[in-house]
């Protein structure tokens, strides 16, 4: 067991360790397996530094640290910089969903490879003809010997071409048992039948995949939780996912872009001067300001509704729903505060921050639409939070 | 707080307070009896020794409740004796007003959309007093005030003080403006070579001035009371379109009108959240107390415009009736978004605090 420590001290550790251990920056020009490489060494210098799995219980390999320190950690990491670890999933989905409901084996197996980064881990939930009606999943695992048959397929699946492991949401039930009919799978990516093709976003890069799963065999070991009992679990996965300590690191990650922006609206532009005198701009540049304070203050908002033990699901959809409209308000504020230059890429001399602004930008136009879109949240908030009637 | 505030105003009892000063008065007398003023004056005199930051959730409810301005006025300037008043003023005034038998009203303009706050009174020094001459427009319930803080300005200076005022004073005359709200009688209040003597003067301290604590303090309470104009005004309408049916169905159970109440609800939740922040900023004395009560109003009253706006809509024609109580909730909301400075006004004062201190930090980087 840890010794208990004071956040102040807990957090002063943190700065001092990153102070220490923050890579450099990768060589520009690295390909997409190198750069993942590198990301994953990260994984593994924060599980060597003690730093991986703060909130989880110690004997699965965790750091028995509070929630609230995990949140701080994340916040320090945001604040330097420090990258996108590869074990990403792993730590915020897979797991969280092995402790709350995997079996003995199934932690003893899979937890302490996932902390360390030796096994990278993917998600395979939504499919070409399920999204936001996630239950109507076509992914059959019909029942084998030993085990199922798994065939179908997965898209939107953030790091397939680099993972070990899939936790995967497919049908055992019947064609229209809707949620009912669900079971979550440990699927092992290298297996035979499976195969990987990326998926390239708007913004130039290939952040996603489509995954095939061709008769694909799973042994009964690897049903988390019962058979049938997928759509519950999935909806612990998932609110643990948009928990407030990752709210507080992005937020320390949207306010660092605001710092960046400011700096260069207030550098002198020649002779029109700095955009920071003219008023309006002044007004764009509060707005973003203020959202991203209420959005820090709701994150910690929800980590003290977390330590009076009370259930933060559904005004996670608050949350969510805030927060994503939030990013795109500011990044349209970039551009327009940017001016003409803005569409410049990254790769062009003239591209004010090295096009960060126009990354942002198209990255954020995502926002409203991954986990869980903006109609989805708002259909949660009216019924479960307001009690309105189902359509 | 609700309960008791439902019995003593809300909207049935607020259409008359304009047309029936004894309806107001009656109102101010049973708050005063709950014990509503003694929680701001200080213990060393009698009260519960509340700060504004206290405030905040109460506040919340006299707005949900439609109370008359003046009472969150007299809290706030409670606030304003304890910090900058001389002892003689506060052993005049605290007593009485934790009694209820000193109501204050703020007889200063608020700032215009972003630029520098300037009073409308000046002050000449004369002796041992002061000599005001100017008029204040839109002084909310200076009818029914013994007192108003009035901010002036000494001739040909910038220097902005701050003063109490008795309304009996020789040379105040208040004068009755027209406005569309019914339930507060704004008043423009014209100062003839009115004398205040020194003693009745707000001094700085401990380096703030009264006038900016006035309207730090005064945004956030208003910010506070408009969230409860505007939490009132999507109570109606949430429970409204349960009950309204077309197409043979409550129209709560269409997605237009379910999202649309998703929005509203998202921004009261956080502006309730950011007001709340403000209001332990400034209980703990924080340094960030100021850039918080500006960050509160200018956010909540943004997305309160908006809940206010789209709780009529929800209503349909109904709502645009006379008879119903949504229009009183409007027009006060409409009062509250502007008082102690707008939106515009704090989103200003924010962007000079965030690009000052990041011009220092990068100074010393």
């Amino acid at each position: 067991m840890p010794r208990p420590e004071s956040n102040d001290a807990f957090r002063r550790r943190a700065v001092a360790w990153l102070a220490e251990n923050l890579p450099a920056a990768p060589p520009a020009e690295v390909g997409e397996a190198a750069l993942a490489e590198w990301r994953r060494q990260w994984d593994r210098k924060l599980y060597q530094g003690g730093w991986a799995g703060i909130s989880w219980p110690t004997q699965y390999g965790g750091q028995g640290r509070t929630r609230e320190q995990k949140a701080i950690f994340l916040e320090e990491c945001a604040r330097v910089g420090a990258p996108e670890g590869l074990a990403l999933v792993g730590r915020n989905v897979v797991g969280p969903t092995l402790i709350a409901h995997g079996s003995d084996a199934q932690k003893q197996r899979y937890i302490k490879p996932l902390l360390s980064a030796d096994e990278v881990w993917c998600l395979g939930l939504s499919e070409p003809d399920a999204g936001s009606d996630l239950a109507s999943v076509r992914t059959r695992a019909a029942v084998a010997k030993d085990g199922y048959k798994i065939s179908g397929q997965k898209v939107w699946t953030s790091f397939a071409q680099f993972a070990d492991w899939c936790m995967l949401l497919a049908r055992t039930g019947t064609t229209d048992s809707r949620h009912r009919g669900l079971t979550l799978f440990l699927v092992d990516m290298h297996a035979a039948g499976i195969s990987v093709r990326p998926l390239r976003q708007l913004t130039g890069a290939s952040e996603f995949n489509e995954v095939f799963f061709d008769d694909v065999f799973v042994p009964t070991a690897n049903v988390v939780g019962d058979e049938g009992n997928g759509w519950l679990l999935l909806q612990t996965s998932l609110s643990l996912e948009r928990g407030p300590e990752e709210g507080l690191h992005r937020q320390m990650l949207y306010r660092r872009l605001f710092d960046e922006l400011l700096d260069w609206c207030d550098a002198e532009q020649g002779p029109l001067g700095r955009v920071t005198d003219d008023p309006l701009a002044r007004q764009r540049l509060a707005e973003s300001f203020i959202e991203l304070e209420v959005m820090r203050l709701d994150c910690m908002q929800g980590l003290r509704l977390l330590a009076e033990g009370q259930d933060i699901t559904s005004r996670a959809s608050l949350t969510k729903l805030f927060w994503s409209q939030m990013i795109q308000r500011n990044m349209d504020t970039a551009m327009d505060l940017i001016g003409t230059r803005s569409i410049l890429a990254a790769e062009d001399p003239d591209a004010v921050g090295d096009g960060v602004f126009l990354r942002e930008f198209l990255w954020s136009r995502a926002a409203t639409i991954y986990s869980g879109t903006s109609q989805i949240q708002r259909n949660i908030i009216a019924e479960r939070l307001l009690g309105l009637p189902r359509g | 707080m609700r309960e008791l505030l439902a019995e003593v105003a809300g909207p049935a009892m607020a259409r008359d307070w304009v047309a029936d000063e004894q309806k107001a008065q009656r109102a101010w007398s049973r708050l005063a009896a709950l014990g509503l003023f003694q929680t701001v004056v200080p213990e060393d005199r009698g009260g519960i020794g509340l700060g504004i930051g206290d405030l905040v959730g109460i506040v919340e409810e006299l707005g949900r409740a439609l109370a008359p301005p003046i009472v969150t006025e007299t809290l706030l300037v409670a606030d304003l004796l304890g910090y900058f008043a001389p002892e003689s003023l506060q052993d005049a005034l605290l007593p009485a007003l934790g009694e209820g038998r000193a109501r204050i009203a703020v007889a200063v303009e608020p700032p215009e959309r972003h630029g520098p706050h300037r009073p409308t009174v000046l002050a000449e020094s004369v002796a041992d007093s002061w000599r005001l001459s100017g008029t204040v427009l839109l002084v909310p319930d200076a009818r029914d005030a013994d007192y108003l803080v009035v901010a002036a300005c000494r001739a040909g200076g910038e220097e902005q003080t701050l003063f109490i005022c008795p309304t009996g004073a020789s040379g105040l005359t208040r004068s009755a403006h027209r406005t569309a709200d019914q339930t507060v009688e704004f008043s423009s209040c014209r100062f003839d070579g009115v004398v205040v003597g020194d003693d009745h003067r707000l001094a700085p301290a401990s380096g703030t001035e009264p006038l900016e604590r006035l309207l730090g303090a005064g945004a956030l309470l208003t910010g506070a009371e408009l969230l409860g104009v505007a939490d009132a005004t999507f109570t109606m309408a949430l429970s409204y379109v349960k009950e309204r049916a077309q197409f043979g169905r409550p129209i709560g159970s269409f997605q237009a009108v379910k999202h649309m109440l998703a929005d509203m609800y998202l921004g009261l939740e956080m502006s309730r959240t950011v007001t709340s922040a403000a209001g332990q900023s400034v209980a703990l004395l924080s340094p960030e107390a100021d850039l918080s009560c500006h960050v509160a109003k200018a956010f909540s009253a943004t997305a309160c415009r908006r809940i206010v706006r789209d709780a009529l809509q929800l209503h349909g024609g109904i709502g645009f009736a006379w008879e119903h109580d949504y229009h009183l909730f409007l027009k006060r909301a409409k009062y509250l978004e502007q008082a102690f400075g707008s939106a515009e006004w704090h989103r200003e004062q924010v962007a000079a605090s965030v690009i000052n201190a990041r011009r220092s930090r990068r100074r010393s980087e």
